[in-house]
């Protein structure tokens, strides 16, 4: 048996390894020696290289961690307040919603400042319409919350693929269709910050949250007779779990099941402490996308391959496999 | 009657229900420090959705219930939490928390919101109760991993690390063997001794007969909410007319040769129970 320390320390190790493979390996390979001492070079004439590493892979790297942190952390809020290893942004409904906004934000041509924000309130409206379509009399039915979650990513889908049609200009159309397969190739350091400040607030929230959390995994019942405002502590959770989605979807398009894979294992691979799962559940986000990254970018032989589509080619499995394991039946049931 | 400074805990003139179904009606309890109150009467008759309106967890149509003269909707969470422990009848079995970490959570109105780990007088209050509920061996088993009876009393000793004043327990025997059904009414015997006021649902007619100072019989009605039948102590309340006329079956009582105690016989099969025979 690997002692939970050790479990951390590989984690590390893997996500570190992960950087340094994305710093280095693409259409121009580099030694990792290298590639830092380009990094950190402040020789006035700078190489082609510098420019590679510091405007395309460090920016797609860091992308790729935020994106990674936020699908998995907002995941881990989102079964944590569902009380169920089933719930992601992307089943739930939340991405899509916050994906439509993004959409209509796109073809509004607003400044990218902006979209992270309406990418949060599209998640929000998409996140209370599934909740209140969900919620019973026992608090939220499982099988209802994914049921809802479906049949508003498929309206979301419907409006976003009319959107799409009726795009202004061949290349609005192009951009919209290439963001919402879902990748992060291309993004600038002025990109990435409106969605690193929404990202740290949510990781934050949860992690200060982590009592809360840790009362709600009792049943709301048991959560409220141990003192606990359930409500204001659910409300507040949503809006966390929302806060990164919307980060996430902003900058990334729609990439599903990293919030369903890394909130999982991280729950079953790191002990009992709410606040050591959030942080390695946010760890195996980051290297799951690095490595699919890694592989969209590598694979296509010339052509990239949309990173939502390759997460989904490992993420589709892995949900038939959990619905498939005794918990999930019996959390479907409810 | 209690004075109003007294500790108390008092529901008046309760109406409850659910959208246009009302399910109780008209229902007044008090209960005071080192008393214990059983709630009794047929399934579907309430006796869960009265102990959740006094544990804050189902707003009335309309009465009130007030703690120590405070409306408890008026007050906060945690400080209704400090002084009121409710241990339902059902307790979530799918976590992976450790018996020792859900007991601690019962420190949670004791503590800042920001809090997580306990101080000296918390850990203290998680080993005493521990202790009491006999859990200690157990304290680092995961709760999924509990049959129904060990997940009952590491509710309760959740409930007793709270330390409250009053304790709401919703069938707290239903799981238990003979042994931890002694056990209970033992460590809720000696807690009564100590000042703490118990409100308790129960079935068994023998386990009310050796615990409830007082008893609070409600009747099922279809038609109409379920109301009070009677109230006061066991013989009073649970008196073989009453008993008929709530759960419409005959119930035979003798006193214990050897202890004197009250022992009812709801099982008189001649004639309560059409045996069916055949195959």
């Amino acid at each position: 048996m690997i002692s939970i320390s050790v479990r951390v320390l590989l984690l590390l190790i893997s996500l570190a390894t992960a950087i340094v493979v994305n710093l280095c390996v693409g259409d121009v390979c580099v030694a990792p020696g290298q590639a830092i001492h380009e990094i950190i070079s402040t020789d006035p004439n700078l190489s082609t290289l510098h420019e590679i590493l510091w405007q395309i892979r460090l920016p797609r790297i860091c992308v790729a961690l935020l994106v990674g942190t936020a699908l998995a952390v907002s995941g881990y809020v989102l079964q944590a307040l569902s009380r169920n290893s089933l719930s992601d942004p992307y089943l739930t409904g939340v991405s899509s919603g916050a994906g439509l906004a993004v959409a209509i934000a796109m073809i509004s041509n607003v400044s990218f400042s902006v979209i992270p924000a309406a990418a949060f309130v599209g998640g929000l409206l998409a996140s209370l319409l599934v909740a209140s379509m969900a919620r019973g009399a026992a608090g939220l039915s499982v099988g209802r919350l994914l049921l809802s979650g479906v049949g508003l990513s498929a309206v979301c889908s419907a409006f976003i693929t009319m959107i799409l049609i009726h795009a202004s200009s061949v290349a609005q159309g192009q951009g919209l269709f290439f963001w919402l397969a879902g990748g992060i190739a291309g993004r600038t350091w002025t990109e990435i910050f409106p969605a690193f400040g929404y990202t740290i607030a949510g990781v934050v929230l949860a992690l200060t949250m982590s009592k809360q959390i840790r009362l709600l995994s009792l049943g709301a019942q048991s959560a409220q007779a141990l003192g606990l405002d359930v409500a204001r502590a659910q409300w507040i959770l949503l809006a966390a779990a929302v806060l990164m989605c919307g980060a996430a979807v902003s900058i990334s398009g729609l990439v599903g099941f990293v919030g369903l894979i890394a909130p999982h294992l991280a729950r079953r691979l790191y002990g009992q402490d709410e606040r050591l799962q959030i942080i390695c559940s946010a760890m195996l986000g980051m290297t799951l996308v690095l490595i699919s990254d890694l592989a969209a970018r590598t694979l296509g032989q010339g052509q990239e391959l949309p990173l939502g589509t390759l997460l989904s080619l490992i993420g589709g499995p892995f949900f038939l496999w959990l619905i498939g394991s005794k918990h999930s039946r019996e959390v479907l049931q409810t | 009657m209690m004075t109003g400074k007294s500790p108390s805990i008092e529901a008046h003139n309760l109406n409850v229900g659910f959208e246009k179904h009302v399910v109780l009606e008209n229902v007044s309890v008090q209960l005071v420090p080192s008393q214990v109150i059983a709630i009794a009467g047929p399934n579907g008759a309430g006796k869960s959705t009265l102990l959740k309106t006094i544990a804050r967890q189902i707003k009335p149509i309309s009465g009130t219930v007030k703690l120590n003269n405070v409306d408890i909707w008026a007050m906060p969470t945690p400080q209704f939490a400090g002084k009121v422990a409710y241990v339902p009848q059902d307790i979530e079995a799918s976590t992976q928390l450790s018996v020792e970490k859900m007991v601690m959570l019962g420190r949670n109105p004791h503590q800042k919101w920001w809090q997580w780990y306990g101080n000296s007088a918390d850990a203290d209050a998680v080993k005493k109760a521990l202790q009491d509920t006999e859990m200690e061996s157990l304290r680092q088993k995961p709760l999924c991993q509990l049959s129904g009876g060990e997940r009952q009393r590491a509710a309760l000793a959740t409930a007793l690390a709270q330390e409250p004043e009053f304790m709401l327990l919703d069938e707290p025997t239903s799981h238990l063997d003979f042994k931890h059904q002694n056990e209970l009414l033992v460590l809720l015997k000696r807690l009564r001794a100590k000042g703490l006021g118990i409100m308790i649902v129960l079935h068994d007619l023998n386990v009310i007969a050796r615990i409830a100072d007082q008893v609070l019989l409600i009747e099922r009605s279809d038609n109409e909410g379920s109301r009070v039948a009677a109230t006061g102590t066991v013989g009073d309340a649970l008196s073989l007319a009453n008993l008929k006329s709530v759960f419409d079956v005959e119930v035979t009582s003798f006193n214990d040769p050897n202890t004197g105690e009250l022992v009812y016989n709801p099982f008189s099969l001649a004639k309560n129970t059409r045996v069916v025979t055949g195959e």
